[in-house]
């Protein structure tokens, strides 16, 4: 079979179907993205209006401000597909565009020594892309990797024939790209990148210090090429500025751009998550991004042995990307998708260098172990999905349908303060009727209006003033992903003017304490939680760490509401770690710091190095007046984890007391 | 790439450090009798997953000011907030030197590109040094129809600085230069011009004085500087000493600062190529501008500076170059 697959009529079809199978199935991932309900909800109003939407109509902060959609083209094509087959099959069209993008990648290679990287590129494309699998979600950057994909494949095509007939098609792509991304700003930048390496080429190709090699094969097609490049780039930026929204669709980029600035007061910077440098989130999730460390260290191996054979357009998308990987984790999947083929391309050679060593030294050949490395990738893909929650609705916990459905079933259209990460799928189930007062669309929202909603959420006394403000009918929070919301949620359970009519543990719904007639939910009540239980149970049957994880939740809400024994109650027979670590945390609340310090003992004897058990190990230790022994251990735990949230928290409140007791 | 790759693991060593120390603080606090019960609220713990506020930024923009002196063989001078707070601080400036484009007897260009590394001791000191890597290139050399290169480490300077006045508004930079960059080149048995050359293979001396005036709008550097720049070496070439005086007013634009600044510098005598004075100015007015932008992490400079002779006001070769700056750690 393998010395079959060496033959040239076989090899290239296996691999491309390698290539196309691995990426399709990383792209199956359950809908857990918060945009694509605003997206789908402004389709919509369009297929309704039969006008494109110019300002905001959905929510409540930013409404009948202008709004420059430069998506619109997505949200049109997104919610036909939506019509035609709900959100699986938008799911499954995903997919399809993210393994049509590697497979034009992949038969950018067809020509010339590129080639080569082709078994390269099957076995590290679809590996970088299953460690960002999470951020291929179903958004409008799909398109803008298909399109990415596209430039790569004409611009490597008029690599060796440059020609005009090559170049046209550009222009045309990135008229659809201006009208579907922000992101489209990367299609001149990859003609740039290419124009500029054919200048460079042509002004400094004959020194001796000019350390890249030529733009096109044919150097004495150089002038022309650089020319061709030149003109194209012309027509790029000007599609650019043909969308509805004119120069203002096409400053768009930089706009955006400014948002994912890492600095300390950038509130989008500092505030949203995907928008977070990779390496400093490193301390939130630990490891998260370890596969960004030994990518640049690739990187860097593969460039020092590339020497002269680099080409100046091959740095300058490389550095222009791990650029934007650098400034927001979002980006990361850009670099993997046109990084990864560039890499490819230069490590090919000292593979070969390698292959021939092996040879001369009588070695046993490579081939079948690449063959078998190669599987790797494909392997975990398949794994992957199989182990995907159902692809037909929401990821679980990441939306609120319930909270949705009773307000639907509600009279009146009163607005909804809820998560933005909540807006887009309240846009998409409520509006007209109803509107929430802010959505994952930052670009309509100026940086103090979003830190005076983060200040609400943070700062939850702070809520009565702005609720006077805004006279809202409903609030909509979630308890988890992220956990930012349950100091509001415990305001609010415990506020004369709110009552908590529905949770099912990741989402909860308070209504105006005189809009609705039912009785408040008591969560520290056995009958409430024995009913919510039994709910989880018979949705989430059948997929056990569901079930646990929607208990565990359960658990912290009733834990932040501090019903501390029907919290204990919930996590009975948990085994996990965390159902573990927030069960001692009851018992540490109620008093019962001995019962904590055992359960924390247990966890540790399976896991020495488990920092929440170390952690409330200290926290009960400091309860007994131990203090010495809680040093202790809390040194263990942050030599451990020293970005542990909860360890420096707990450091820095034994800094406090000290520093109050100081004379 | 590979400081890119390490970073992280290089942040962790050290925030491991840190704690380490906070945690010696509070065991030396507890030894001493301070807080022997340190109560703390068990709701503190609620959040197993504690994702967010996501974070507090990694440091934040250092002082403002001049930065630091300006690369070995730069005229850009950085002007901006530039970066501080990690381990060190390091700079790469590269820049480009324009002597003529046509066929005369001065056509070709410099570039040269300063890695500047400086480290601070405690508030008040500093130490660098900064590393040249320089490429000049004629056309025409000797009036011949050839083209001449020479390329390599330049003079390598180190810096020591002192902060002054308690806002440390004003700082003192001291720099001396190793003989490192060569001074004997040749073009078929023939010494290059002592320009040409990548250094006089003497030591280098200067000092510098900057004063920052920090204004909520920007800021303003005034400062000079007084060089020896070598004196005459054994092939009897001479580089005569200088002083130079200049004055720069940044605005704050967001994460932008642009700045516009003048300076002067003066020779005391024409440099000499083996005993023969060479026809260079002795005094220069040059309009500098630059153009910074900085975050947290990093800071890119681009600036160009336009020198002309006094008297007679013609432009002499002039300067534009681009750097980045970051502190890592």
């Amino acid at each position: 079979m393998l010395a079959r697959l060496h033959s040239r009529n076989l090899r290239e079809p296996a691999l491309l179907a390698a290539l196309f199978t691995g990426v399709f199935l990383l792209g199956l991932v359950a809908l857990a993205d918060g945009d694509v309900w605003w997206h789908l909800a402004a389709g919509r109003e369009m297929w309704r209006t039969r006008e494109l939407l110019s300002q905001d109509p959905f929510s409540v902060s930013a409404a009948g401000r202008p709004w420059v959609d430069v998506h619109w083209l997505f949200q049109l094509a997104a919610y036909g597909v939506h019509r035609l087959g709900g959100v699986q099959a938008l799911v499954i069209a995903k997919s399809l565009l993210l393994a049509c993008g590697a497979a034009l990648i992949f038969a950018a290679f067809r020509r010339g020594s590129g080639r080569r990287a082709q078994g390269l590129l099957v076995f590290l494309l679809p590996l970088a892309l299953f460690f960002v699998r999470d951020q291929l979600q179903l958004r409008p950057l799909v398109l803008t990797l298909l399109f990415c994909s596209f430039f790569w494949f004409e611009l490597e095509r008029f690599r060796t024939r440059p020609s005009a007939r090559v170049l046209w098609t550009l222009p045309v792509i990135q008229l659809l790209w201006a009208n579907v991304q922000g992101l489209f700003v990367l299609g001149p930048f990859l003609v740039f990148a290419h124009a500029l390496g054919a200048v460079a080429w042509l002004r400094f190709g004959s020194r001796r210090w000019f350390p890249f090699s030529a733009e096109v094969r044919d150097t004495a097609r150089a002038a022309t090429a650089a020319r061709l490049l030149g003109f194209s780039l012309l027509l790029c930026v000007l599609a650019c500025l043909v969308t509805p929204f004119g120069a203002r669709g096409a400053a768009l980029p930089s706009l955006l751009l400014a948002r994912l600035l890492p600095e300390s007061s950038n509130v989008f910077s500092a505030n949203v998550a995907e928008n977070v440098p990779p390496f400093s989130s490193a301390h939130l999730l630990p490891g998260q991004f370890l596969h960004l460390q030994v990518f640049f260290l690739l990187a860097g191996v593969t460039l020092l042995t590339a020497a002269r054979r680099l080409r100046v357009s091959q740095v300058s998308i490389f550095a222009g990307l791990a650029v934007l990987a650098l400034m927001a984790n979002r980006n990361v999947v850009l670099l993997y998708w046109l990084g990864t083929p560039i890499l490819c391309t230069l490590l090919v050679p000292a593979l070969a260098r390698a292959r021939r060593w092996f040879a001369l030294r009588g070695l046993p050949r490579l081939a079948p172990a690449a063959y078998a490395l190669a599987a790797l990738p494909l392997s975990l893909a398949a794994s992957a999905a199989a182990r995907e929650p159902a692809l037909d609705g929401p990821a679980p916990f990441r939306v609120p349908e319930f909270s949705a459905e009773r307000i639907a079933a509600t009279p009146g259209n009163g607005a909804v303060f809820a998560a933005d990460g909540y807006g887009g799928y309240l846009i998409w189930r409520l509006y007209p009727e109803h509107r929430p007062y802010i959505d994952t669309r930052l670009v309509l929202r100026s940086a103090d209006e979003y830190s005076e909603y983060l200040g609400v959420v943070d700062e939850p006394s702070r809520f009565d003033a702005f609720q006077q403000r805004h006279g809202f009918d409903f609030v909509v929070l979630p308890t988890a992903y992220p956990d930012r919301y349950l100091g509001l949620i415990a305001h609010l359970y415990r506020s004369r003017d709110w009552k908590l009519v529905f949770s099912d543990g990741s989402e909860t719904l308070f209504v105006r304490r005189d809009l609705s007639p039912e009785p408040a939910l008591d969560l520290g009540s056995r009958a409430v939680s024995e009913r919510i239980v039994s709910a989880l149970d018979r949705r989430y049957a059948g997929a056990p760490d569901l079930r646990a994880a929607a208990r565990i939740q359960f658990a912290t809400l009733q834990l932040s509401l501090a019903h501390f024994e029907e919290a204990d109650w919930m996590l009975a027979g948990l085994s996990e770690p965390e159902a573990e670590s927030l069960r001692a945390r009851c018992q540490l609340a109620r008093g019962d710091s001995q019962q904590a310090r055992e359960l924390s003992l247990r966890t540790l004897q399976r896991s020495q190095d488990d920092v929440p058990s170390l952690n409330l190990l200290a926290l009960s230790s400091l309860a007994r007046g131990e203090s010495k022994e809680a040093v202790a251990l809390l040194r263990r735990a942050l030599t451990v984890d020293p970005f542990d949230a909860e360890a420096a928290r707990i450091l820095s409140s034994m800094e406090d007391l000290q520093h109050v007791e100081s004379p | 790439m590979a400081a890119i790759s390490l970073y992280p693991t290089g942040k962790k060593l050290l925030t491991q450090r840190g704690v380490s120390q906070r945690l010696a603080a509070v065991e030396a606090g507890l030894r001493a009798g301070k807080a022997r019960e340190l109560r703390v609220d068990p709701q503190l713990s609620l959040r197993v997953r504690w994702l967010a506020p996501l974070l507090a930024s990694w440091q934040t923009v250092g002082g403002c000011g001049a930065g630091s002196s300006a690369g070995a063989g730069a005229s850009v001078k950085w002007i901006g907030r530039s970066t501080t707070g990690g381990l060190f601080q390091a700079q790469i400036l590269g820049s480009y030197l324009h002597l003529g484009s046509g066929t005369g007897f001065t056509s070709g260009y410099n570039l040269s590109l300063t890695a500047q590394v400086t480290r601070d001791l405690g508030e008040k000191w500093n130490v660098g040094v900064v590393v040249p890597y320089l490429y000049k290139y004629y056309r025409d050399y000797a009036q011949l129809p050839v083209d001449v290169s020479n390329a390599g480490i330049g003079d390598v300077n180190l810096l020591l600085t002192r902060r002054l006045g308690p806002i440390n508004a004003t700082s003192l930079t001291a720099s001396i230069g190793l003989p490192t960059g060569a001074y004997d080149a040749q073009y078929k048995m023939s010494y290059l011009t002592q320009e040409k050359q990548l250094g006089l293979g003497r030591v280098t001396a200067s000092l510098m004085l900057d004063h920052t005036l920090d204004q909520t709008w920007g800021l303003i550097v005034l400062g000079g500087s007084a060089s020896y720049r070598g004196g005459e070496n054994e092939l009897a070439n001479y580089r005569a000493p200088a002083a130079g005086l200049w004055a720069y007013g940044g605005y704050f634009l967001g994460p932008f600062v642009p700045a516009l600044g003048i300076s002067a510098n003066h020779f005391f005598g024409h440099d000499r190529d083996r005993t023969l004075d060479q026809d260079s100015s002795l005094t220069t007015i040059n309009g500098n501008v630059s153009l910074e932008w900085s975050s947290d992490y990093v800071a890119i400079l681009a600036g160009a500076s336009l020198p002309y002779t006094v008297p007679g006001f013609s432009l002499d070769p002039w300067v534009v170059a681009l750097g980045f700056t970051f502190s890592p750690f």
